[in-house]
């Protein structure tokens, strides 16, 4: 692996929401591109899960129990963090629900995991010197952001909307130190976030019929974007929005 | 056209502060509530035994909004296919009422 751009060895790497979906599965193929990972859920069984998936080649990874809607839980994680080489945030919530439901409420409960706590956790990072020069940071947004929406959808997408924005932001901010910090934007993967069952597996199949590719994505897929963006190969890349979507924005 | 229109007098204090009504008022405001998620179609049309799907109005967003009503005000989940195999307003009804 001498000389490969894509690889991840020697770096340590932080990935949120790691207990299962994309969060899970960028853990576990970061971990076998050679870096060393700490993972944070909040479900502590399904968190040992993937941390007894990871490749142990490299060395040694690290999991951290904490609910990021805590900013106390945010804290102590915080402190336990060794400093790091990049930060994937994929903790997140989907909750279809339409606008006439839109109260206080179920926006800061949506917008308290899937923006707040990025934001949280970047700032307290950034604050405490625990992200190093040329690090990179990405954050796991999604189709429905800044380019689509669905019926019920108005407060995930402007979760992730907000995300796009804070990266661009933050890209610049950090530009000096070499700190690159990007979005992914994934059509619609095959997890668990849907198994609340509001939208009916029929409904779903149906819809994986609307990508040109022919189904929803795997996690693994978005995981290797990840890596890509978390790898010296993407060193140019700042404040961009990577589409990973079987073709479903190009209808 | 008012022929299936039926006048119920439900005091509205004692639907709201009272836990143990009676079951016919109970069905009655969850029928209230359900009519709540259409824009155009009349109050009137909505009986417990409706077929909703045959509501022209009747729409995934407002599979939604129903989902959405009885989650602010039951405090009870149901999922899309609680609504899928659902026929009339009574068969949702009764599922939400088993889980309250």
């Amino acid at each position: 692996m001498k000389n490969n751009p894509f690889s991840l060895e020697g770096k340590t790497i932080l990935v949120t929401g790691a207990s299962s979906g994309i969060g899970r599965a960028t853990a576990i193929e970061s971990s076998k591109m050679g870096a060393k990972v700490i993972i944070t859920g909040r479900d502590e069984t399904r968190l040992s899960e993937t941390y007894s998936s990871l490749n142990t080649k490299h060395g040694d990874h690290l999991k951290i129990n904490a609910d990021l809607r805590n900013t106390g839980d945010i804290s102590e994680l915080v402190d336990k963090l060794p400093a790091l080489n990049g930060i994937v945030h994929c903790a997140g919530i989907v909750k279809p629900l339409p606008i006439k439901f839109a109260t206080k409420e179920q926006i800061d409960y949506i917008f308290g995991i899937n923006f707040n706590a990025s934001v949280i956790v970047s700032q307290q990072l950034i604050k405490n010197k625990k992200i190093l020069k040329n690090a990179s940071i990405v954050f796991m947004s999604s189709i429905s952001s800044s380019f689509v929406s669905y019926g019920g959808g108005a407060l995930y997408t402007a979760t992730k909307a907000a995300l796009n924005g804070l990266a661009k932001g933050m890209a610049i901010d950090l530009a000096a130190q070499g700190i690159r910090v990007n979005c992914i934007c994934p059509g619609m993967i095959e997890t668990n976030i849907m198994n609340e069952g509001i939208i009916t597996n029929d409904q779903l199949n149906e819809d994986a019929k609307k990508y040109p590719l022919g189904r929803y994505g795997k996690p693994e897929e978005v995981a290797y974007a990840a890596i890509y963006l978390l790898s010296d190969a993407s060193q140019w890349i700042t404040g961009s929005n990577l589409l990973i979507d079987g073709g479903f924005t190009l209808l | 056209m008012y022929s299936q229109k039926r006048i119920i007098i439900i005091p509205e204090n004692t639907l709201l502060n009272c836990c143990n009504f009676t079951l016919p008022m109970e069905a009655d405001q969850f029928v209230k509530h359900f009519a709540d998620q259409f824009d155009e179609t009349d109050a009137s049309e909505f009986r417990l035994d409706t077929i909703f799907r045959n509501i022209e109005e009747w729409s995934s967003i407002i599979a939604l909004s129903i989902i959405a009503m009885v989650d602010e005000e039951y405090g009870v989940s149901i999922k899309g296919d609680d609504v899928r195999t659902s026929n009339t307003i009574q068969d949702l009804y009764e599922i939400v009422k088993s889980r309250l």
